[in-house]
């Protein structure tokens, strides 16, 4: 085997790895906590780039671990949507966790005589726990996409989701543990649901591998069962991805995490939940989704079009500063869940354009939000006006940022966008279209508000005397290249959207 | 002649003012005066670039580059033909003097005054040289935003609440000529170019559809161009922008919808589409209605600039009206007075700059006497006022005599009604300001004092505006002069109406 | 009907037990109740997928070197559910010692009597 067929396997490993050894290096050498880390996922980070290439030529790349042969080995098959996940997720956690760095420890300049707690700052003791936590989290990411084997899928995402209750906590301060409890009430028996639905196909198939599973679901008999199964994992997976009425969980838990933690949360593990339910319904389920299952799309679409106004308008209402910001994550979510309903290549290209756009411009959003909490201990957007004037480099971010989620050309949300209403003319729902550039307006409303009460604002009397500046450059950087990041996916899309669109369409066909 | 040829100048044009923001940012704040010049001599260098292709242009060249596609088979593609050119022409012209003008007028928040000029010169000219309504669209976007800054400069009150209300239309037009654009994608095969003739046709689309794209596209572009009842923001935007701001909202800014609007008709429609649908008929309506109700409410206000302000709402319906009418007299005035517009009302705008600044006045009733305070600043008011009433020897009769003419010429004398009626409120509304300014006296023995010659303001302000009042007579006498509007409207026309 | 209920018994046992879990997770507003109904579901799941394993004259499923391979129950749903259970544990672990964190900030595990925050 060459060198490259090893990659993925290590980029899973490797953070997984370095995740026991945080801990143990921490009792000797103390700060040594983000560093490993960073290195961790940095090391994730150039594997998955370097396997793009080889991705975009064979189409796909499959590893069998243990050298044992699929169906009955687990396999690690990577195509082109899988390979683009894995370079996300692996840049988004290496961005936030050297954000985390000074956000968890911050340290005060001398002279500043208040300080202002965030209320999510560490003591020394957790923070190699988090940094533990973080990795294994990246780690299960990083497995979950890339995996073959349904089952495989499952452990990898009952890993990311212990991991990320845990971080949800791990403050442990009133408000975010009684987030946690919330959010795993609701995410724990939604695992369940997954559980029970993938046992069930297991039962009518008898195999794991999704490959093998496409060929026996086609030519099985049982199709209640199937049916029954699929709705319980697309159910399982809908409330880890926060698709509307199961929303419930998100706005508290993104807004008690810690500001990376939010980042993590709301950028890449609702995602997710929403590539959990793209690959089974057409990499498992394939012709039979296509065939017997269409009357998912059109719940799907409805279900999408109420989570993009409903969760708009919540987030036009809200007055904290996160609270908002987890809103406009449900909005999107409907974006996404569009482009899957819409059962149209172009719009499920939409779609998981969409997730990248996304995810970067939703991590710098929370990012600005824990700097701005961080340097002055503000959270309500009423407390934001003329913050311009302390921490102008994270607000401009913020203003980038949020360019790309009311998707103004040329970044990469406005791809996104222009690719779901053409998906949707292209199946004849010219509604939603509307309704998608609908929610471009509310997502105006909200968005251009704060960066008004920003930039073009005083400040309240005696507001902001007590911030020397702006947050320390681990932090600023951070949000900045999220944020380019969000711009440069605009204008250079041609580097991506052939491939994904090859990638979607095999998807999709494999009937 | 007539050659396509692959050039990197309008690249470069745009370039400029974006890259002198750059510069802007990275020397030091002690440096203002370096900061104002590097921004004077980055729209000097645009409109020389600009200036240097008119030889190629008016031999009948096009010039192009095609950028990176952002989604697929559509990318940022920008060309120079004669429309586009004529625009681009005016746009850095006026941009200049605005800068200018404006070095001796904005006194606070420079720097975010000057970036954001020099974006907004940016982002126009990408609208002025786009090959394809994609292009157009994503510069005019980051122009709406880009405005805004500009709109809301003084930080009062009512700058704010005209800011708002400003984005409050701008960007739910936004959403719906982004809807536009992809109805034409979808329905026009793929092919959004603007400078072809003729891109949607009655076989791909059928009735209803092409009447939807060409609504959405003419009320999404139409609150830029200020049509009835979607000019809400005009009003409240002009007197509450510093005076150079409001010139170039006046002159550049608001044509930027009646050019999309004028592309949208002439080329991705094309005339005998456009005729055959009868889509004509609305278009004419919103114009003479505009035209008619924005001189009817500029007599009911006494705000100098509100008054300018509908007088532009009403004005821009005049290049609107000249395109409805569907021939070449009067797609030749509608056009040319795209520029006219711009000079007259630009230098209208800096004298009521000027006046503002070196008394204080803001409402007409107040300005008795100001032209023996002010005499070179009045005598320029006047005579951009004469043109804009149809003074003949100005610019303003000359778009008049040539839309009135296209009435005729299209077997729709009706119109002809609507531009004297128009000419006539233009006098009206205008003639008391220039008699109040030099016949009335002003009440009060301290007023009257304060008559005496006191000398005019800065050469900054004062220059732009007389400049601008020269080329206005300039060019009504010397109409057909290489780089005058005549000469590149005329191109444009030549291209669209084969038989004259 | 009943045929099939007998014959699928181990479908319809788990399905129910699943149910009951479900619902106590709901409708309990004890927290330490809606971890033994998470439980519950838990447990459901996997006999469920133990039992689907099962084969009426299997045998263990080891393979002993020399001898004739005969009949055995399927090991691989086995192995799945110890990987379930390893998580299902960790996941418990990790709600109650939520819930006692929890506990000594609002004094009590009952959610119906935790007012929610102003914040």
């Amino acid at each position: 085997m060459e060198a490259f067929q090893h990659f993925a396997i290590y980029a899973i490993v490797t953070p997984l790895f370095v995740a026991v050894l945080v801990p143990i290096i921490t009792l000797w050498k103390k700060n040594w906590g983000m560093p490993l880390a960073g290195l961790a996922l940095a090391v994730s980070l150039i594997l998955s780039s370097l396997l793009v290439p080889h991705v975009q030529a064979a189409g796909y790349l499959s590893y069998h671990l243990g050298s044992w042969e699929p169906p009955f080995g687990i396999e690690i098959r990577i195509d082109f949507l899988g390979v683009l996940m894995m370079v996300l997720v692996s840049a988004i956690c290496l961005i936030v966790a050297v954000y985390s760095l000074r956000y968890i420890a911050p340290s005060r300049p001398k002279g500043e005589k208040t300080f202002f707690f965030s209320g999510e700052e560490l003591e020394e003791g957790k923070r190699p726990v988090y940094y533990s936590l973080y990795l294994v989290v990246s780690a299960a990411m990083l497995g979950f996409v890339a995996t073959g084997d349904i089952f495989n899928m499952f452990v990898f995402f009952e890993l990311m989701a212990i991991c990320s209750y845990a971080l949800v906590a791990i403050p442990g301060s009133r408000l975010s543990i009684r987030a946690a409890v919330k959010y795993m009430l609701m995410a724990v028996p939604a695992a369940m649901l997954t559980l029970l639905g993938i046992s069930l196909l297991y039962a009518v198939t008898g195999t794991l591998n999704m490959i093998d599973l496409a060929g026996r679901i086609a030519s099985s008999g049982y199709a209640q069962v199937i049916t029954a199964s699929y709705v319980l994992i697309v159910v399982g997976f809908a409330v880890k991805a926060a698709v509307f009425p199961l929303h419930v969980w998100l706005p508290d838990a993104h807004s008690k995490a810690p500001s990376p933690i939010s980042a993590l949360l709301s950028g890449l593990i609702v995602k997710m939940g929403i590539f959990g339910i793209i690959r089974f319904s057409f990499s498992v389920y394939g012709d039979y989704f296509t065939s017997s299952l269409n009357w998912v799309g059109d719940i799907v679409i409805w279900v999408a079009a109420g989570a993009i106004i409903y969760g708009a308008i919540m987030a036009i209402r809200q007055k904290d500063f996160k609270i908002m910001i987890a809103y406009s994550t449900v909005m999107n979510i409907g974006y996404i869940m569009l482009g899957f309903g819409l059962a149209d290549v172009t719009a499920l290209v939409g779609g998981t354009y969409h997730i990248v756009g996304h995810a970067l411009a939703k991590a710098c959003f929370f990012l600005c939000a824990g700097s701005i909490i961080s340097r002055s201990g503000y959270r309500t957007i009423e407390d934001l006006k003329g913050a311009s004037r302390k921490m102008p480099l994270t607000c401009a971010a913020f203003a980038l940022a949020s360019l790309s989620i009311v998707g103004i050309p040329p970044t990469a949300g406005f791809v996104g966008k222009w690719y779901l209403v053409w998906g949707s003319l292209n199946t004849g729902n010219a509604f939603l279209g509307v309704v998608v550039l609908v929610g471009s307006i509310m997502a105006a409303v909200y968005c251009f508000r704060v960066v008004y009460y920003m930039f073009f604002l005083p400040p309240a009397k005696g507001a902001w005397q007590e911030v020397s500046g702006e947050a320390p450059v681990s932090m600023v950087a951070p949000t900045w290249i999220l944020a380019a990041g969000a711009l440069v996916l605009g204008v250079l899309s041609s580097w991506i959207l052939p491939s994904l669109r090859e990638a979607i369409e095999s998807l999709m066909l494999l009937s | 002649m007539n050659a396509e040829i692959s050039s990197i100048r309008p690249l470069i044009a745009i370039l400029l003012p974006g890259l002198s923001l750059l510069g802007v940012l990275l020397i030091p704040a002690n440096y203002q005066g370096l900061k104002r010049a590097v921004h004077v001599i980055a729209s000097l260098g645009a409109f020389g670039v600009v200036l240097s292709l008119l030889p190629g242009i008016l031999s009948g060249n096009v010039y192009a580059i095609e950028l990176i596609p952002i989604v697929e088979r559509v990318s940022i593609h920008l060309t120079i033909d004669a429309l586009g050119y004529y625009y681009g022409l005016v746009l850095t012209f006026l941009w200049v003097l605005a800068t200018i003008y404006s070095l001796g007028y904005i006194k606070h928040k420079d720097d975010r005054y000057y970036s954001f000029m020099a974006l907004c010169h940016s982002f126009l000219l990408g609208c002025a040289f786009s090959q394809n309504i994609f292009t157009y669209f994503i510069f005019y976007e980051l122009m709406t935003l880009a405005t805004f800054p500009l709109i809301i400069h003084e930080e009062t009150d009512a700058a704010r609440r005209a800011g708002i209300k400003y984005l409050k239309y701008a960007i739910p037009a936004g959403a719906v000529i982004l809807f536009a654009v992809l109805l034409h994608y979808f329905w026009g095969g793929g092919d959004l170019s603007l400078v072809s003739l003729g891109i949607l046709s009655l076989d791909t689309a059928s009735r209803t559809v092409l009447t939807v794209i060409f609504l959405a596209y003419f009320a999404g572009f139409g609150v830029k161009a200020a049509i009835v009842p979607l000019e809400g923001w005009v009003p409240d935007a002009h007197p509450a922008a510093p005076a150079p701001a409001s010139a170039l909202l006046s002159g550049i800014i608001l044509k930027a919808g009646a050019f999309a609007i004028i592309r949208v008709v002439l080329y991705v429609f094309g005339l005998s589409l456009f005729a055959e649908l009868s889509l004509w008929i609305p278009m004419v309506v919103i114009a003479s209605i505009t035209i008619v109700l924005g001189s009817v409410r500029a007599l009911a206000q006494d705000n100098l600039k509100r008054r300018l302000a509908y007088s532009s709402v009403g004005q821009v319906s005049y290049i609107l009206l000249g395109i409805a009418l569907m021939s070449p007299y009067g797609a030749l005035g509608g056009i040319m007075h795209l520029a006219h517009h711009a000079l007259m009302k630009g230098c209208l705008f800096f004298c009521s700059g000027i006046i503002l600044k070196k008394t204080g006045k803001k409402n007409i009733s107040e300005m008795a006497g100001v032209g023996y305070r002010l005499p070179v600043t009045m005598i320029c008011f006047s005579v951009c006022a004469l043109a804009m009433m149809g003074t003949p020897l100005t610019v303003g009769f000359i778009s008049k005599w040539l839309l009135g003419s296209g009435a005729v010429q299209a077997d729709k004398p009706f119109f002809i009604v609507v531009l004297l009626v128009s000419a006539l409120l233009n006098a009206v509304y205008y003639l008391p300001i220039i008699y109040t300014a030099f016949f009335r006296r002003p009440e009060g023995d301290d007023e009257y004092q304060a008559l005496q010659f006191k000398g005019e303001v800065s050469r900054t302000m004062l220059w732009p505006a007389v400049v601008l009042a020269v080329l206005v007579v300039l060019a009504g006498v010397w109409v057909t002069a290489p780089g005058f509007p005549h000469s590149l409207a005329s191109l444009v026309v030549a291209g669209l109406f084969p038989v004259r | 009907m009943w045929n099939m209920l007998a014959d699928n018994m181990n479908y319809a046992v788990a399905m129910v037990l699943f149910c009951i879990g479900f619902y106590t997770v709901i409708m309990r507003s004890n927290l330490i109740k809606k971890i033994i109904g998470l439980m519950v579901m838990q447990v459901a799941v996997f006999f469920f997928l133990v039992s689907v394993g099962y084969l009426a004259e299997g045998t263990a499923p080891i393979v002993i070197p020399g001898e004739l391979p005969s009949p055995m129950v399927n090991p691989l749903p086995q192995a799945m559910i110890l990987t379930g259970i390893v998580i299902a544990v960790s996941t418990t672990a990790l709600f109650l010692s939520l819930v006692l964190k929890f506990y000594s900030h609002y004094g009590t595990v009952d959610m119906d009597k935790v007012k929610e925050d102003q914040r």
